[in-house]
């Protein structure tokens, strides 16, 4: 591609489609961000950790997913 | 010059006036773009000493080998994407707009409010520093304060990084190409000597091991060393993380698939240097108690033991390296903007280009913000408020990069990273994610909830965008029977 090459947008990805709904993952994670938050604000150690484990729950739930889009966030 | 214009006249103009960038650019433009990110040390270094005492060089060297990690990740997005501009949260859109939309702007407004401030706390920071080392007098100020800790104030200081900011604007508008030979000239008058003043030290055998024991964080046990190495690891991310700001001109590179790689791992390559060694000298030569009377200007006291009570010359460095800072903000966070507005993100006068190719209208949008946050004061909780910006950007975007990988698992890859790389990706997002929520309340609850408001913003003016949008595509044919 030279200089005179204005750019010009193609999507990789092929036409928008809904690849699966991940709005519940999202939610859990509000919920535990909000549970940290709590923690930081009381200093509460045990929620603290609680939020650790939580997190650590999403990871795995988030990795360990079929190969269909729509089969993932526990439903593995 | 006469090149630029004439690459301008290539650009096609459609019915929003110029609205594309050029390929006017290399990777090695990309690397001396971005060399503003070693900078940024300055801007926080000596509050995390003050915070975390002599683990604050643990927390530094963790956060640029995260960022090393991540890396990966954004390389292979911004190989996927060779047209955008804009950086990471630009192509991590385009997952999230195929999961659950709302988070593709949130994605992106995050990553603008994280870099955005760089200019505010950069241009006072500036002013600041000349108004102590050649204006001692001019110490008038027009404040305007509701509360004891909240205010608008407006001196020399404001005034003299204001004028710093729009003088960088002007130079900017000449295209990316002369932006990058300003930051190569910058970026070698500000990281020599910087570089220096992290080597010689070691040479000198100034280096106090002393400072280093006990290896703890001062005054804390328990859940509450958790909480303060989580605020030392929140802030740190924000500079030590940065030098993916490299990719952020994936569509302005002349070959996107060959530069984009090179660029961040050369940049990361620096920043390697910069950021490990640069906090075990400072500390090793100056210690906590010292850096503690002004963390603000924690460098001050390592460049005169290195360089002796030259004051002109210390503060000579430290106003070019924050001028090469401001600079890689403003170049990036414009092209955030562009590319947003362009998405159809965020507002749609944004994606406008000048002949030139350069996005004059984000790029100005950039500064009126700036010199409205400039008005608040106080640069270290500014950097705190803009932090949660970026901490939910990495979180979200590396989390795009794994779904990427998983749905999208055939298209083109001119690079492609280790699955391990991109594993690592999601347990970093999580990472990412516990210090944006146990790390940023140390700074100020304050700051917490601007972060969140200003980046939530972001989520309601795309809404407002794709209203107007609809609205304009309802009204497009009576438009058409009207002119008729």
């Amino acid at each position: 591609m030279s200089e005179l090459d204005p750019v010009t947008e193609v999507d990789p990805l092929g036409p928008e489609q809904h690849w699966a709904n991940l709005m519940l993952m999202i939610v859990y994670l509000a919920a535990v961000g909000a549970l940290f938050s709590i923690a930081a604000w009381q200093d509460w150690g045990w929620a603290f950790a609680l939020g650790l484990v939580l997190t650590a729950v999403w990871v795995v739930g988030f990795m360990v997913s079929k190969d269909r889009p729509d089969a993932r966030w526990f439903r593995w | 010059m006469s090149d630029q214009v004439s690459t301008g006249d290539q650009v096609s103009t459609g019915g929003e006036g110029h609205t594309e960038l050029v390929r006017a650019i290399r990777w090695q433009d990309a690397f001396w773009i971005a060399s503003g990110v070693p900078a940024l040390l300055i801007f926080s270094v000596g509050y995390i000493a003050v915070l975390t005492g002599p683990v604050s060089v643990l927390i530094w060297v963790v956060s640029v080998f995260v960022g090393l990690a991540m890396a990966f990740v954004y390389a292979e997005m911004a190989g996927m994407f060779p047209e955008k501009s804009g950086g990471p949260p630009v192509f991590g859109a385009q997952a999230w707009k195929r999961y659950f939309k709302p988070i593709a702007p949130l994605n992106i407004w995050g990553y603008w409010f994280a870099w955005t401030p760089v200019i505010a706390i950069g241009g006072l920071l500036m002013g600041g520093y000349i108004q102590r080392e050649w204006f001692p007098g001019q110490t008038w100020s027009l404040d305007w304060a509701p509360t004891s800790d909240f205010g608008l104030h407006i001196n020399f200081a404001y005034v003299v990084g204001a004028a710093i900011i729009l003088a960088l604007l002007w130079l900017n508008h000449f295209g990316i190409k002369e932006s990058a030979i300003v930051q190569l000239v910058l970026g070698v008058c500000s990281l020599v000597p910087l570089g220096l003043l992290i080597i010689v030290p070691i040479f000198q055998g100034k280096i106090d091991f002393g400072n280093f024991t006990p290896f703890e964080v001062p005054g804390a046990s328990g859940w509450g060393t958790f909480e303060l190495v989580a605020a030392g690891l929140f802030v740190a991310a924000w500079s030590a993380y940065a030098f993916e700001t490299s990719v952020v001109y994936t569509a302005e590179f002349r070959n996107p698939q060959r530069d984009t790689t090179r660029a961040i791992f050369s940049s990361g390559g620096l920043c390697i240097f910069f950021y490990t060694l640069g906090p075990f000298v400072l500390l090793g030569v100056v210690g906590v108690e010292k850096i503690q009377e002004d963390p603000a200007t924690a460098l001050v006291p390592l460049a005169e033991s290195v360089f002796g009570t030259s004051g002109q010359f210390l503060i000579g460095l430290l106003l070019v390296a924050l001028l090469l800072s401001i600079n890689t903000a403003i170049l990036g966070s414009s092209r955030t903007l562009y590319q947003a507005s362009k998405d159809g993100w965020t507002l749609r006068f944004l994606q406008r280009t000048t002949r030139r190719g350069v996005p004059l209208k984000a790029m100005s949008f950039d500064i009126a913000f700036n010199l409205v946050l400039m008005l608040l004061g106080n640069p270290i909780y500014i950097l705190a408020a803009s932090t949660i910006g970026y901490m939910i950007f990495n979180s979200l975007n590396l989390m795009a990069g794994y779904l990427l990988r998983k749905d999208a698992p055939n298209a083109t890859r001119p690079y492609r990273a280790p699955l391990i790389m991109i594993r690592l990706g999601v347990v970093l997002a999580a990472g990412n994610f516990v210090l944006l929520f146990v790390g940023a309340p140390s700074w100020g609850w304050k700051y917490v909830g601007l972060g969140w408001l200003i980046v939530v913003a972001g989520v309601a003016i795309y809404y407002y965008r794709s209203w107007s949008d609809r609205r304009r595509e309802a009204q497009a044919p009576l438009m058409v029977a009207r002119a008729k």
